[in-house]
């Protein structure tokens, strides 16, 4: 992964593809740590549907979120194609589970255009990249996954 | 600023912290042993060589005002002055102004102080001047030429200093040049010599005489290492011994029952080193209490003796440094309202002067740091009474004694009439308890009206590794923390009474407790079961956790919650199991401890 940064210039930029339930989506390549097999998982007790448990990355302790779950997608049958994306927020480190990785994509800057109709529902929405005639949904993970587990649970 | 003065100048402040530390003792003790000669000449040699490292590094306020400590020091070595209180407290002043300096430097290496009225005082005092009439005008005066008298008068006098080793006559002329510095004329006179006195030009003669100070603290060679290090490695360590797990279990199947032995006993080893890199003693967080004593009995004109027992006794360095203020809370307390005046004591047939013990041990996995007073104790009944007053409990509250001496942790509790200074404002007792708490300890306290106070502080020995059990309760395994296990009994069902909306109650010994089930409560399960019981007991509450069954009893590395967990309540953090999986570290006080006083409350009052 960390290779694909090597040829980096100004006016491009690279995410990261994969699906959920069918759909694409892409996150900045940037946030990516790394991705893993989905690795044995130990549940949270009381906590939100969206939270699929905790894992042991190399010693660390991670929490791990379905990103299918959270985004209320209708997820695929479980494959050997499953991977857990491991985001780097800064301050800490999530796994979320998607159904399957594409490809990097390298697109120039241009070709991410603003989300139509944005609402305040879905501020996780970053934008649209326009690439090789395919519309891709580009994710926020860190809005996406700032605070919402811990507000469900206490729905729940 | 090149890298290398900055180096020598950090250097320097870190060398000075450790220096201004130890010599604050001498201090205190010159107060009790005002005539011993070696603690003199040793204090010194501590400004003298403070005084010529900080010039040379280029820190010329520091060595302004050393050098007026040094020349008051100077009267004392020669008996010119009796070493008394008034002294002592100035020195003291100086101290905490070097210091305060130290750390402001340390902050900006350009940082200007005003010391100007510390120098004029403690040159005072060196010249035997009465504290009056002048005193008022001078500073003033010092102020207006604040330039030049700042910077040079140490230059002017340590000229001289350089080059006579200590003959009393010189320091005699020394000490009588300070009240013509301090005169209209001397700045006039000083600055004729400014030019002259390059720091290079005093740097080689002082760092000759004067041997580096560390030599004298410890002969033990050591090493700086920065925390975040030391973490890293008992990071890797506890990655290491749970590798190790699995790795002794495959040699054991393959037959190679000596290798395996001999990996875990290196494991160990290489925990234990790694884990006690991190442990200091607690000998010099509790020197400074040996100020705070002395600071706070002379503030309220008690007489109070500090006694310090286990000094070498060591603790991770991360809960030692959130001990300092606990410690003096309750040492503040002890004297203020624990020890009586002289007279009151007299009267009490107890010797004048109160004593307060600072100790610490070790008691299984805990240190146990042990504050006893030897003052009038706790009222119980006043303490309720004023709880009743204030609301805090209910008016028909009905409080065993211990219960009573207990409320003095209760936020918002004072019994101090009149608020001091030093202590009655009410926050202190519930602070240090919620501290101490904080790091996984308690704290006890045991009195008797006449007698003294006794206060217990109970901490873990480290953060990172505790003794736990690993538990089942349905289909999942937890931990839970040994040190809040009191017993395990077996649940038979006909044990158990249940009453319709209340939580279920077994019987302990002709004592009735409540039962919660780990699985309904940390679970999703709507009909918990439970075979085994885990007695829980914190001061006078206790009650049972049932479970499905306890595994067995196991050392972890604890680590951190994530933050998807934050909301949970009882949780104390994760941590992986020797299989790799991580585990959940339940805190059975914190998930309990609410609901537990709400359930007892209500069945006393419901038997009642």
């Amino acid at each position: 992964m960390g290779s694909a940064n090597n040829h980096s210039s100004s006016d491009a930029s690279r995410f990261m593809e994969f699906s959920l339930g069918g759909e694409s989506f892409a996150v900045d390549l940037l946030l990516v740590k790394e991705v893993i097999t989905p690795p044995d998982m130990t549940p949270i007790p009381k906590s939100a549907t969206h939270v699929s448990g905790l894992i042991n990355l190399r010693g660390l302790v991670l929490t791990v979120i379905d990103a299918r779950k959270l985004l209320g997608i209708q997820p695929e049958k479980t494959t050997t194609e499953n991977a857990v994306i491991i985001f780097d927020l800064g301050e800490r480190l999530v796994g979320v589970i998607v159904d399957s990785i594409q490809k990097v994509l390298h697109v120039p800057k241009e070709n991410v255009k603003p989300v139509p109709d944005a609402d305040a529902a879905t501020p996780y929405m970053k934008g649209i990249i326009q690439f090789d005639n395919k519309l891709t949904m580009l994710i926020d993970p860190v809005i996406l996954l700032a605070g919402t587990p811990s507000a469900k649970h206490k729905a729940a | 600023m090149d890298d290398f003065e900055l180096e020598i100048k950090r250097d320097f402040l870190q060398e000075a912290k450790d220096l201004i530390q130890s010599v604050e003792q001498s201090f205190l003790e010159l107060e009790r042993d005002p005539t011993n000669q070696e603690l003199i000449n040793s204090i010194f040699r501590f400004a003298h060589s403070l005084k010529g490292t900080s010039r040379a590094v280029g820190f010329g306020q520091i060595a302004e005002l050393t050098h007026s400590a040094e020349n008051l020091l100077i009267e004392i070595k020669n008996g010119k002055i009796q070493v008394n209180q008034a002294i002592v407290s100035i020195l003291l002043t100086f101290n905490d102004k070097v210091s305060e300096m130290i750390e402001g430097l340390d902050e900006n290496l350009d940082a200007v102080f005003n010391i100007n009225e510390l120098v004029f005082e403690l040159e005072r005092i060196a010249n035997n001047e009465p504290p009056l009439g002048g005193a008022v005008a001078l500073p003033a005066q010092l102020m207006s030429s604040e330039p030049i008298v700042t910077f040079t008068p140490p230059s002017s006098s340590d000229a001289k200093w350089e080059e006579e080793e200590a003959p009393s006559t010189d320091h005699e002329t020394l000490a009588n040049s300070a009240p013509v510095m301090s005169d209209e004329s001397a700045p006039a006179v000083v600055l004729d010599v400014v030019p002259e006195l390059t720091p290079a030009f005093a740097v080689p003669g002082q760092t000759e005489k004067t041997p580096p100070p560390k030599k004298e603290r410890k002969d033990d060679e050591t090493l700086r290492v920065s925390l975040n290090r030391l973490e890293k490695l008992n990071d890797l360590v506890g990655e290491l011994v749970i590798l190790k797990a699995l790795v002794e279990n495959s040699l054991d199947s393959m037959g190679e029952h000596k290798t395996s032995r001999s990996l875990g006993k290196l494991c160990k080893e290489i925990q234990d080193l790694s884990i006690s890199l991190r442990m200091v003693p607690v000998g010099p967080t509790f020197q400074k209490m040996s100020r705070v004593v002395r600071d706070t009995s002379a503030l309220l004109e008690k007489k109070v003796d500090l006694r310090v027992v286990g000094e070498d006794t060591e603790i991770d360095k991360t809960v030692l440094e959130s001990l300092g203020d606990p410690l003096v809370h309750i040492i503040r307390n002890a004297i203020d309202h624990g020890v009586e005046t002289p007279q009151e004591r007299a009267a009490a047939g107890k010797s004048e002067a109160g004593v307060v013990e600072l100790m610490a041990f070790h008691d299984g996995n805990f240190l146990v740091i042990q504050i006893t007073d030897d003052g009038k104790g706790i009222d119980a009944n006043r303490l309720i009474e004023k709880a009743k007053k204030k609301r805090i409990i209910p008016e028909t509250a009905v409080l065993t004694e211990q219960q009573g001496i207990e409320l003095i942790f209760h936020p918002g509790f004072s019994t101090k009439d009149q608020v001091s200074e030093v202590s009655g404002r009410g926050v202190g007792m519930d602070v240090v308890k919620t501290n101490i708490e904080a790091l996984g300890g308690e704290v006890k306290v045991r009195s008797r009206v006449g007698g003294g106070s006794c206060f217990r502080l109970m901490l873990p020995l480290t953060l990172a590794i505790i003794e736990g059990m690993l538990i089942q309760t349905g289909t999942e395994t937890y931990v839970i923390p040994k040190g809040q296990v009191q017993e395990i009994i077996k649940l038979n069902e006909k044990d158990i009474t249940r009453i319709t909306g209340r939580v279920p109650y077994i019987t302990l010994r002709n004592e009735i407790i409540p039962l919660f089930y780990l699985q309904g409560d940390f679970g999703n399960v709507k009909r918990p079961e439970a075979n085994v019981a885990v007695i829980v007991t914190q001061g006078d509450v206790t009650y049972a956790v049932g479970i499905s069954d306890v595994l067995r009893q196991l050392q972890v590395v604890v680590k951190p919650a994530t933050k998807e967990m934050a909301s949970q309540c009882g949780v104390m953090g994760t941590t992986i199991l020797g299989n790799g999986r991580p585990a959940i570290i339940i805190d059975l006080l914190n998930l309990y401890m609410k609901r537990v006083k709400k359930e007892t409350v209500g069945l006393k009052s419901a038997a009642a």
